[in-house]
């Protein structure tokens, strides 16, 4: 415990300042990743999107990174002694620590993961409103996979598992992210709310045997902005009703990566995508001589997007 | 736009004829007539008011206690559309009264009374929050030597929205003076903020013009326009002279505000008609200000109430009426996600408006025969209800056997996401973390570290949450549950977690160390920041991704070091990406930003990266940040 706080205390002391000479730093030999990776943004005014998508295969020769990671490897020239040396080596020590750790059995790890991240710009600020991604890996200490959903930062649900996990995570629909705000217009008290709505979800099919890992995930996330706005007076059947639609998107990705012996790896990553952004409208309504009538006020067009981003295959060397 | 130093005053309705009116404190407790204002109207009463040219000679003025002031007046708000469509109006009219009736620190004390009070809505509506009665309890103002109005005291008896309409009558009688300008700019407060007031001279008159807004009043007090959106004034108000007592005689305002707020645009159209009568000595209110003192609400605006009634009116408006049998048939029925997640705003805005409706989502939420997503609709729908009743409801389907886990797990979810979590959804919760079904007791050990984020936010300490899950990881020997408590720990953002979560960011097994350098992303000490920037070279990816999750919940300026490493160095092109989709949210934080934007969009080895450096750097600032 003791040796981890170290640790810890040593890399909050010392990142910043490092962090200018690393960029210095020798090339670390001996992982490559490879996979389809997407990113689309979309704003008009006070609302918009940012999606990002991928499938990534990746492989790491524990053997090489030891080595390319020695203080002795990265701390030279200006940075192999005195008090810039010290700060080198204190970052370079722990990381080349953890790679010499496992270069032992195979040496070799390799892993495959994919998901979606997204933000949404509402009420004119933007917000990250979903994470969601599953893993699997092999590592010569760890066979492992998992997944994650995440709303505005906060984990909803995951959980790590062996080697082996076939998983549909569905989550209902609810309020992710709520946002209300109060003004006076003239006399009349004016409170208006927009939530963004929705489901998300991820399905999943992760492997991670003695020489493969597979990871076939499918997030998925149908948000809506839902907007009401109330008056704090005696008429109260005038109000604003709206929806705008977020994001409709799925990701079908797969990644898949194979040990073929000695550092010799084969690969293959896909991607898929359906987006639908940006559509609806906001209205007036208001209770007149007993009938209801409403208004448009703002609408939007709506954005469609469809990719087969197609497959990404090779072999590689470390 | 220059103005006489010296300039004076005008109160509410005290017009600079020519510009040369003073305001002076009373000299001394002389109780007969000592608000000196010297005046040169006549003391004695004149019957119609006579208008008189802008450029009348200079006087000066002072306002006598007994000064009363008449006016027939009539003012329409009409509240709707920007195109003035789907309107509603409201109209008062009566007989205005002024009369200065004491002094205070600040100004006159002026009684003001809306005598014959008619309220008169359009449409018409059934139960009116202030009646025509309301409108006609006197008020009393204080007017500055400047012309302008810096308090108002209404009784604590008199309903917010009584008050919010005769501010705004009197508002927009309200003229300071300019001197000899031709024309010049002052700041002023009304109903709905802080403004700018264009006057001019215009031939007989002074014409008054709301050249923009630059504060808004809202429950939190006055704030920025910006952080509303946008306010547009179009007219403004015509006002002539009383020769004789330099009151105005008239005042004529048309007037269009327009809010643009988050995509939505609502005006008021205000119509000010003001008759100057008589102006006369009442002497019978002198005194009354300093007896009424003890009846004003030192909450002026008494906004707290109305902001809730339009918070709930709001949440009405989206239940339209529904009934929870209604709302679920919905749900059940939608072809599309647009349609479910319709139905679950819906039943979110029902079960906050109307308690009553829990009882009965809890019966369905427990019911054998309900549909599961239909169940985990309404568990979802409870925990926007934020309310005690709901957490109940959802802490008794975690205990039961007869609810799916599925349901279960976003039963949880909601608990752990209420803004202020009972003790009785925090026992549940701690029930089921320890669950035979591993998803449930996973979500919930999730949720467990959310509700004790909420409980901070509200105010709570939750050491209790915050000892179970340290000592649990602890306790803790495989990496799958290490990794699940440091999640829960991440969520609670509880600063008594850091040390424990620091300690993992070195652990040997990956995901372990992924996990608690996620787990950072809500601490807030300094250090966390040095932390995450140095850990982004750390050796495996999803170590890595997790430093780019963490950094994305927090201020990227303490970050930029970690960023710039990101940037430069990462070997992953979709990491890369990851960070300039967070940095595009922070292009105006600081220089530096936009410097590795730049650096990114002309210097990263995949064009993909570069395009979306190049697209963050041309994204559309949000118009109400800017």
């Amino acid at each position: 415990m003791r040796k981890h706080l170290a640790f810890g205390l040593a890399l909050a002391l010392t990142g910043i300042v490092a962090a200018e000479k690393v960029a210095e730093a020798a090339p670390i030999v001996g992982q490559k990743t490879y996979g389809k990776n997407f990113q689309r943004s979309s704003y008009k005014g006070d609302f918009g999107a940012s999606f990002e998508a991928g499938a990534n295969a990746y492989a790491r020769d524990y053997a090489q990174l030891c080595a390319s990671t020695a203080p002795a490897v990265q701390c030279t020239g200006p940075m192999a002694s005195g008090f810039m040396g010290n700060i080198c080596k204190a970052i370079w020590q722990p990381i080349n620590t953890q790679y010499c750790a496992k270069n032992v059995g195979t040496k070799m790890g390799f892993g495959a993961y994919g998901g979606t991240e997204a933000d949404v710009r509402l009420f004119g600020k933007d917000l990250e409103i979903f994470d969601l991604s599953a893993d699997a890996k092999i590592e010569p200490n760890e066979v492992s996979t998992g997944y994650g959903i995440y709303v505005a930062g906060i984990k909803l649900s995951g959980k790590r598992y062996g080697a082996e996990i076939n998983r549909s995570v569905p989550l209902a629909e609810r309020t992710l992210v709520r946002a209300t705000g109060d003004f006076m217009l003239g006399p009349v008290p004016v409170t208006v709310s927009a939530s963004a709505v929705g489901s998300l979800g991820i399905d999943f099919n992760l492997a991670a045997g003695t020489a493969q890992v597979s990871a076939t995930v499918e997030p998925y996330a149908e948000v809506d902005g839902v907007f009401s706005a109330g008056v704090g007076t005696s008429f109260a059947s005038v109000g604003i009703e709206g929806e705008l639609l977020l994001a409709r998107v799925g990701i079908p990705g797969s990644a898949t990566v194979v040990w073929q012996g000695g550092r010799a790896f084969q690969y293959n990553a896909s991607l898929d995508l359906t987006l639908r952004t940006l559509d609806g409208s906001v209205s007036l309504y208001g209770q007149v001589a007993g009938y209801k009538k409403s208004l448009e006020i703002t609408s939007w067009d709506g954005l469609n997007w469809s990719w087969n981003l197609g497959s990404a295959q090779g072999n590689f060397n470390l | 736009m220059k103005k006489t130093p010296v300039v004076t005053a005008a109160a509410l309705v005290c017009l600079a004829v020519g510009g040369f009116f003073v305001w002076k404190r009373p000299a001394g407790a002389d109780g007969a007539g000592a608000v000196k204002v010297t005046a040169s109207a006549s003391a004695g009463v004149t019957k119609a008011a006579t208008s008189a040219p802008a450029r009348a000679a200079a006087r000066e003025r002072t306002f006598k206690r007994g000064a009363h002031f008449l006016y027939d007046v009539s003012a329409t708000r009409t509240f709707g559309a920007p195109n003035g469509a789907g309107g509603q109006g409201m109209t008062l009219t009566g007989a205005l009264s002024f009369t200065v009736v004491g002094a205070t620190d600040d100004g006159a004390a002026v009684r003001v009374a809306l005598g014959n009070a008619k309220r008169t809505d359009t449409p018409a509506i059934e139960k009116p929050r202030a009646t025509s009665a309301d409108f006609a309890t006197p008020f009393f103002v204080v007017l500055k030597g400047d012309g302008s109005m810096p308090a108002l005291h209404f009784p604590r008896t008199m309903p917010g929205e009584a008050r919010r309409y005769l501010r705004s009558v009197v508002s927009s009688m309200q003229l300071v003076d300019g001197g000899a300008a031709e024309s010049w700019n002052v700041t002023e407060i009304d109903e709905a903020g802080q403004f700018v007031a264009g006057y001019r001279r215009d031939g007989a008159g002074v014409t008054k013009n709301k050249l923009r807004y630059e504060l808004v009043r809202g429950s939190q007090g006055l704030v920025p326009v910006s952080t509303v959106g946008k306010y547009d004034c179009v007219g403004g108000s015509k006002l002539t002279l009383d020769v004789a007592s330099g009151w105005p005689a008239t005042v004529d305002e048309d007037l269009v505000t327009t809010a643009t707020f988050q995509g939505g645009q609502l005006a008021m159209k205000a119509l000010t008609k003001a008759r100057l009568l008589s102006s006369s000595e009442a002497r019978e209110h002198i005194g009354s200000f300093e007896a009424a003192m003890a009846t004003f609400d030192p909450d002026t605006d008494a906004l707290g109430e109305d902001m809730e009634l339009a918070r709930k009116n709001a949440d009405e408006g989206l239940v339209k009426g529904a009934t929870l049998t209604d709302l679920r048939g919905d749900y059940e029925a939608a072809k599309d996600s647009k349609g479910r997640t319709r139905a679950v705003a819906r039943l979110g805005a029902l079960l906050r408006t109307q308690p009553e409706a829990i009882k009965e989502a809890r019966a369905a939420l427990l019911a054998p025969n309900t549909k599961e997503a239909t169940a985990k609709a309404i568990a979802s729908a409870l925990g926007s209800a934020n309310s005690p009743e709901a957490q109940r409801a959802l802490a008794d389907a975690l205990k039961s056997d007869a609810v799916p886990p599925a349901v279960k797990n976003d039963a949880a979810i909601s608990l752990g996401l209420s803004e202020k979590p009972s003790p009785e959804g925090r026992a549940a919760l701690k029930v089921a973390s320890t669950s035979k079904e591993p998803d449930v007791a996973a979500t919930a050990t999730l949720a467990l570290g959310s509700a004790a984020n909420n409980m901070q936010k509200s105010g709570e300490d939750p050491k209790d949450i915050v000892a179970d899950l340290l000592a649990r990881l602890d306790a803790a020997t495989d990496a799958a549950e290490k990794v699940l408590v440091l999640d829960a720990l991440g969520n609670s953002a509880d600063a008594r977690a850091l040390p424990a979560i620091k300690a993992r960011v070195a652990e040997p097994e990956s995901s372990v160390r992924a996990a608690a350098v996620g787990a950072l992303r809500f601490q807030k000490e300094e250090t966390v920041d040095a932390i995450l920037s140095a850990v982004v070279t750390d050796p495996d990816v999803m170590v890595r991704k997790a430093a780019l999750m963490a950094m994305a919940q927090r201020n990227v300026v303490p970050l930029l070091a970690g960023y710039d490493r990101v940037i430069k160095t990462e070997p992953q092109a979709d990491l890369r990406k990851s960070a300039i989709r967070v940095l595009a949210r922070s292009v105006d934080a600081a220089a530096e930003v936009a410097t590795l934007l730049v650096w990114s969009s002309q210097n990263d080895p995949d064009e993909s990266v570069k395009q979306a450096a190049t697209e963050a750097l041309s994204r559309p600032r949000a118009p109400s940040a800017k």
